[in-house]
């Protein structure tokens, strides 16, 4: 199984995820102290995890995504295998979310909704990932493209499609807020999600499509 | 002409009618004699006309702070479609600026409001209240009726002193008479002018005999610049003490009662001798402070954090070995994801287990002094909310104010009182991550231990359910150590083990000796001292996932 979804070549990409988010959580994780050094402001680590394990988990993703698209397999089977890929990820990191829920003191549905948005964010750039490694597959160029398509997305959505910013949707299923009055907000947000990434699967299986329709012999 | 006129009327009549079958709020009667004292509890009388059906709404009273309204109090009513209602509750005016918003909803909306303009009613100083005077004397004060005199201790809380006249004590009902003593436990001054008044005040009945400094009082003529008046004579008590005397006879005599006083007065005007002190108001921020240099101290667990962290670590590393197998194995991934699955259940039933899951760390420290005639209660409840939810206190007292202690900033948010069913209020405020609150409580209630010291023996009647320990009898200025007294039970024991006062404290704990420096007090009453370390002992009962410390100090008196 780990060889048909190429989770054996992503073995470095999901442990220094871990790592780089490991440290941050294991720094958020409140020591015992005394009440009157509790409630005086100091430096949270508790939202410094929570944005670079946000940020760094489309990054990873998308690398998946580009490393995908120098197999040998067809389309659909790399279609197939990055979505495993970013399963694997979500799973490999649920550990850390579940340590952080309890840290913030949420219930599982808020655990399950965050990680539900990440994982099909993660996806969706993964599936992304694989046309511009077909496309450019020089190393250099894709970690340029990789990056400034990230940055864009990101800061961009901070003011237009916000509901596409996984950054303002973690902090709201992790915020102190009530998460039922932003119902639409979230609604909005998993929907475009999933649109976004049925077209991407279909586009990808068009084109394996229109490839084999070249290829075929005359 | 006749007919528009019929038809006019009908219309208005069926225009007024959605409005009379409202309830609405017809009058709102504040403080004593409409004088009151801010920062304390202050009755506040509201009379209701009910509309044409009955139906269950909340009564509603706040003020605006400058933040949002700080208190609020709801009283859940029901209201038949005809009886008038009066409802008298004490409310702590906080801002004069702001005036008192009552409103009356149910679950469809607002159905009545009144506002109160309060700047015009309040006082600098405590109350002073004079009953049935006659002649006036030269003190200002609000005249008031006997009849009108509060039912609840609480309402005299913005009362300083009172001074009576000719007026009959056995007039008073059993719950103004509860009112007043608990008003006079708690630091209250009474001055009985007698004299000419004594035969309106005498026979009296046995519970205002027992406040009076003498017994045996009876009336004589007394011949005083050159005027005869009525003069009154009796026998003092031992713990009263005679304070001025005109021409060799006592003029006033002054009886303790708790943290009060009653002045009896041998003639029925205010004598100039007696310089009686300016009124201020209580300024309890010592006793405040206490409580948030206790629980700003307490060191809140964190049990988990070294388990967590190895736990994290082994499973990195157990994630880049895979790494290395799975070329060897290919079904790693899948393993290493059961194990990530399993990991990820046992964090989150962990983080459900008490240790990691308590939302919110409490500390209460009481005080209760017991008497022959009722319990006087005081407690500090200090609230640490790690995470950010709604607390909701179920809450058996009479008084519930919330403390800025000013050491450690409390939560502003806004604290709502509402008055359940059987008489306890339901507290709830929101609290935000990693903030503290401080509530006051205070209860009186009927004395639930009795004892006394016959010769050489103790004799403890406990009711508590709660043991009472480490108890200590004070006897002819010497301790004897008694032990801990078992819930709902009685001791008699012989004093044997006597105990020097500078050694009893030394084995008292730290949180122990504080309490006992800031409330402890010996007097020539205090018969026993205990103390209580169970919440089960509090007013306040225990919130889901709260975990409480609590330290009550138990003071017995004689009469």
């Amino acid at each position: 199984m780990g060889y048909q979804w190429g989770l054996h070549q992503q073995g470095s990409a999901y442990t220094s995820y871990l790592i780089l988010t490991g440290i941050p959580l294991l720094l958020a994780l409140p020591s015992p102290d005394r009440v009157d050094a509790l409630v005086a402001p100091r430096l949270s680590m508790t939202p410094i995890f929570l944005i670079v394990a946000t940020v760094l988990f489309p990054v990873y993703s998308l690398s998946l995504g580009l490393h995908s698209a120098a197999s040998e397999l067809t389309r659909r089977e790399i279609r197939k295998g990055v979505c495993a890929q970013v399963l694997y990820l979500c799973v490999l990191s649920l550990p850390y979310w579940t340590v952080f829920t309890g840290i913030v003191g949420h219930d599982l549905d808020r655990l399950l909704g965050a990680l539900g948005y990440l994982g099909l964010y993660g996806a969706c750039w993964a599936l992304v990932g694989v046309p511009i490694g077909r496309r450019w597959p020089t190393e250099i160029a894709q970690f340029h493209i990789k990056y400034a398509l990230l940055i864009v997305a990101i800061v961009t959505t901070f003011f237009v499609l916000r509901p596409l910013n996984p950054i303002l949707m973690l902090s709201l299923w992790f915020g102190e807020g009530p998460v039922h009055e932003q119902r639409g907000f979230l609604l909005m947000g998993y929907l475009s999600l999933a649109i976004i990434l049925g077209i991407l699967l279909w586009w990808i299986g068009r084109e394996e499509d229109r490839a084999r329709v070249r290829n075929a012999p005359r | 002409m006749r007919r528009s006129l019929r038809w006019g009327l009908v219309a208005m009549a069926l225009a007024a009618a959605p409005v009379l079958a409202q309830p609405q709020i017809e009058s709102v009667e504040l403080g004593l004699g409409g004088r009151f004292l801010p920062g304390v509890p202050t009755p506040v009388a509201v009379s209701i006309r009910p509309g044409g059906i009955s139906r269950a709404v909340i009564l509603e009273i706040f003020q605006r702070a400058e933040r949002g309204s700080l208190e609020r109090v709801q009283v859940p009513l029901h209201l038949g479609p005809r009886t008038r209602q009066q409802i008298s509750i004490d409310f702590p005016i906080k801002s004069v600026s702001a005036p008192l918003e009552i409103t009356l909803r149910d679950d469809t909306g607002e159905l009545a409001r009144m506002t109160k303009d309060v700047r015009q009613l309040w006082s600098e100083s405590p109350l002073t209240l004079g009953i049935a005077l006659d002649p006036q004397i030269p003190l200002r004060l609000i005249e008031i009726d006997l009849e009108k005199l509060p039912k609840r201790w609480t309402s005299y809380e913005g009362v300083g002193r009172i001074v009576w006249g000719r007026a009959d004590p056995a007039r008073l009902s059993a719950e103004q008479r509860r009112a007043l003593q608990g008003w006079l436990v708690r630091g209250g001054e009474l001055i009985i002018l007698s004299g000419a008044n004594w035969p309106e005040q005498s026979p009296s009945p046995p519970w205002w005999e027992k406040l009076l400094p003498i017994t045996e009082g009876h009336v004589v003529r007394r011949a005083f610049d050159g005027q005869e008046t009525f003069w009154l004579e009796g026998q003092p008590r031992p713990e009263a003490q005679v304070t001025h005397t005109a021409q060799g006879y006592p003029l006033a005599w002054e009886h303790p009662i708790g943290e009060g006083r009653v002045i009896l007065v041998a003639s029925n005007a205010l004598p100039e001798e007696l310089k009686l002190p300016t009124l201020s108001p209580k300024r309890s921020s010592e006793e405040d402070l206490l409580i948030a240099k206790a629980l700003g101290s307490m060191t809140i667990p964190y049990p988990s954090r070294e388990l967590i962290s190895i736990a994290l670590i082994l499973f990195v590393m157990l994630v880049g070995l895979s790494g290395a197998l799975v070329t060897r194995a290919p079904r790693t991934p899948l393993w290493i994801g059961v194990v990530a699955l399993g990991l990820s259940a046992g964090f989150y039933s962990y983080q459900r287990s008490a240790e990691f899951s308590s939302d919110t760390y409490t500390l209460e420290i009481g005080v209760m002094r017991v008497s022959p005639v009722l319990s006087w209660e005081s407690y500090w409840y200090g609230v640490f909310v790690q995470r950010p939810h709604d607390v909701s206190l179920t809450v058996s007292a009479d008084v519930i104010s919330a403390l800025n202690p000013g050491t450690l900033l409390p939560s502003a948010e806004e604290l709502v009182k509402e008055l359940m069913p059987g008489g306890d209020w339901k507290v709830s405020f929101r609290s935000e991550r990693a903030s503290v609150r401080f509530v006051k409580v205070e209860r009186m209630r009927e004395p639930w231990i009795v004892g006394r010291l016959e010769g050489s023996q103790a004799w403890l009647s406990h009711r508590a359910p709660v043991a009472l320990q480490d108890v200590i009898a004070y006897s002819g200025g010497a301790f004897y150590k008694l032990g801990t007294i078992a819930a709902q039970a009685e001791l008699v024991r012989p004093l044997t083990e006597r105990i020097s006062q500078a050694d009893w404290m030394s084995t008292l704990s730290g949180e122990r000796r504080r309490v006992w420096q800031q409330w402890g007090r010996i007097s020539s009453k205090t018969q026993f001292i205990g103390w209580i370390e169970h919440p089960r002992a509090s007013p306040i009962g225990l919130a889901p996932r709260e975990r409480r410390t609590a330290l009550y100090l138990v003071i017995v008196e004689r009469e």
